[in-house]
């Protein structure tokens, strides 16, 4: 015979008091572990909602960022180099640079470490007239591609080359002179044919002819030579002219540069818009969550605590019934030669079997109710979510809690049964 | 075995003093048998609990087998109880959810032995409840749970037996088997002080001691 088997034996007989004991334990441990299973899916939703926000700004922020280059594409570069020496009222005045210089400083420029420009096109640029089209006025283009950058990589080019023997015509040469794409034209006593006709653009470009640079160099008698090399400002970089301009004389010294329009300001604010609104949606659902589980944690703040002395009451007061229910066995097994510390013992071991099967059950049902309760706030139900909701210290501290709990509460009425005069009880009895 | 010296015990209730023991003094004998006879409320009860070391006197002495209960700590008290002192009660007091074994195994609680179980069946064989080892006490006779309960009073072989009217529940056969086993455990060693109501017991006891308004007087 032992204080454990006594005690079995006495829930045994006394199951539905036990019942209501574990029930009580139950409540406030389930309690509990819901509403932290709750906030733990609410922090992993968070992070989960946070990560698929930046994720979808990053795409947002590339496809902008795909969008202002294909605008800029169609805008033209914004940043030109002339000859240090170009005489610029000449050069606005007829819309081209007279002084020309070495296409070696589009390879000085690629091969160095600058930052602040990109996307260099090395061009020979001239306004003439097309001797085989009775001298209709044209502005010809040598291009010959971006030339690769060696310390960055930013990317398709915004210009595709132009092959060796065709030509590429703006919408004013093609519908003056009716040249479509796939005909074969003489230019300069060479033949070319028509690779493709542009859009509109609604400036120079529709009188313009492009051909390939070294064509151009041939036909202009200008061997090596380019007046113009046309670039980007690097927006990542946020550059501005002046310090454009630094980084370019440190390399180029006999160049100037001009910036031929605002594209890159403009760009440079849209981008950053764009930026802003993402962050200000972001901050926005992130602040929602926060206050989420502000909220939550507020909830919980005050239902812990009331549903834990709660329950702490409730299992006192089934104890003192306890007590009350068995002073007749406490008193003959007083008088058996039971001590003190065997009868406490009978108590705090049924509080401690309560509370460890009471915080057992609780767990799988708050564990359960949170976990169904995060899945209907869109917290997915996967194996990965449930294993990563559960919190074994939490688990470990409720087994630890519970009975702790039920023994504090068990422990007034066990005085109680320890006081008891086994005298009056048995000559009453 | 059992002397008692000028026992006094007055209980303090609402509507003055009462005097359940007033100098009662005696001395038992081991092996004695010695029922106590008296009306209710002459305070035999009140006897019974003071040498059974559960009711502190107001004044006087109580002294078994050499000891005074009440000057030993309560730890000790308790344990000299256990080891010492066999109770049995008019209403059984039976643990109405352990069975007749462990009911009869209760004292090794207090005093664990490693026979016990081997004494416990002893026991049920010796007070023909071979067939009820593994019943609860609602599934028992008022005869068969007062056998059980002087089962269990003798399962740590006690050196004085405290009956208190373990007959009075009984009818004549349970009555004469049950005083037919105090008589045999005092015919083996033991001492046992009824208190009964019961005038058959005079068959049993060869001493009888009678008790009135708290005093004692020898027949």
């Amino acid at each position: 015979m032992t204080v454990w088997r006594l005690v079995r034996k006495e829930i045994g007989y006394r199951k539905l008091d036990f019942v209501l004991g574990v029930l009580a334990v139950l409540v406030a441990v389930g309690c509990l572990v819901a509403v932290m299973t709750l906030l733990r899916a609410h922090h992993s939703r968070v992070a989960e909602v946070n990560a698929a926000q930046a994720e979808a700004t990053a795409a947002m922020m590339a496809q902008a960022e795909d969008d202002y280059r294909k605008l800029m594409k169609e805008m033209g570069y914004n940043l030109i180099m002339l000859h240090r020496e170009e005489d610029l009222t000449n050069f606005f005045s007829k819309g081209f640079a007279s002084k020309h210089m070495p296409e070696e400083y589009v390879s000085r420029l690629c091969n160095s470490r600058i930052m602040t420009v990109q996307h260099l096109l090395p061009t020979l640029y001239r306004q003439m007239p097309w001797p085989e089209q009775d001298n209709c006025p044209i502005i010809l283009i040598g291009v010959r591609g971006e030339v690769p950058h060696l310390h960055s990589n930013k990317g398709e080019p915004m210009l595709e080359p132009v092959e060796r023997g065709t030509m590429r015509i703006g919408r004013v040469i093609h519908t003056k002179l009716g040249i479509n794409a796939g005909d074969t034209v003489t230019f300069m006593g060479k033949a070319f044919e028509v690779s493709e006709v542009h859009e509109e653009r609604g400036n120079s470009d529709d009188i313009g002819v492009w051909i390939h640079l070294a064509e151009a160099q041939e036909l202009l008698n200008r061997p090596d030579e380019v007046n113009a090399i046309l670039a980007l400002s690097c927006v990542c970089a946020g550059a501005e002219l002046g310090q454009v301009r630094q980084e370019i004389a440190g390399i180029v010294p006999e160049a100037q540069v001009i910036q031929r329009m605002s594209e890159a300001a403009i760009r440079l604010k849209a981008r950053s818009r764009v930026a802003q609104l993402t962050e200000e949606a972001m901050r926005g659902e992130a602040a929602y969550h926060a206050r989420l589980g502000k909220e939550r944690e507020g909830f919980a703040s005050w239902l812990i605590p009331l549903v834990i002395v709660g329950s702490t009451v409730w299992i006192g007061l089934l104890a003192l019934g306890n007590v009350r229910a068995r002073s007749t066995e406490i008193g003959i097994l007083r008088a058996l030669g039971l001590r003190s510390r065997q009868i406490l013992a009978v108590f705090i071991a049924k509080a401690v079997l309560l509370g460890i099967v009471g915080a057992l059950v609780g767990y799988v049902i708050g564990f359960v109710t949170g976990t169904a309760w995060g899945a209907l706030e869109g917290v997915p139900l996967s194996a990965q979510t449930i294993a990563s909701l559960f919190d074994p210290v939490l688990l470990v501290f409720v087994l630890l809690l519970a009975p702790l709990q039920a023994c504090l509460a068990s422990w007034i009425p066990a005085m109680l049964a320890l006081q008891q005069d086994p005298a009056v009880v048995l000559r009453e009895g | 075995m059992l002397k008692v010296k000028d026992l006094h015990k007055v209980y303090q209730g609402r509507q003055g003093a009462v005097h359940a023991l007033a100098g009662v003094a005696f001395q038992v004998q081991a092996g004695e048998f010695v029922a106590v006879q008296g009306p209710s409320g002459s305070g035999k009860t009140t006897l019974l609990l003071a040498i059974g070391a559960l009711l502190m006197p107001t004044e006087g002495r109580v002294v078994i087998d050499g000891k005074n209960p009440y000057a030993l700590s309560p730890e000790a008290r308790a344990r000299f109880r256990a080891d010492t002192l066999g109770f049995v009660f008019q209403q059984f007091h039976l643990v109405p959810f352990l069975d007749v074994m462990d009911n009869i195994l209760a004292p090794a609680l207090a005093l664990p032995a490693p026979d016990a179980r081997d004494r416990a069946v002893e026991l049920i064989e010796h007070f023909g409840l071979a067939d009820r080892a593994h019943h609860v006490p609602a599934e028992l006779s008022v005869g068969e749970r007062q056998r059980v309960a002087l089962a269990r009073a003798l399962l740590n072989r006690p050196k004085l037996l405290l009956a208190d009217e373990p007959t009075g529940n009984l009818d004549g056969a349970n009555a004469e088997i049950v005083l037919g086993h105090l008589a045999a455990f005092a015919e083996a060693g033991g001492t046992v002080l009824l208190v009964t109501h019961d005038h058959r017991t005079a068959a049993y006891a060869p001493r009888m001691l009678h008790m009135n308004h708290g005093k004692l007087t020898e027949e």
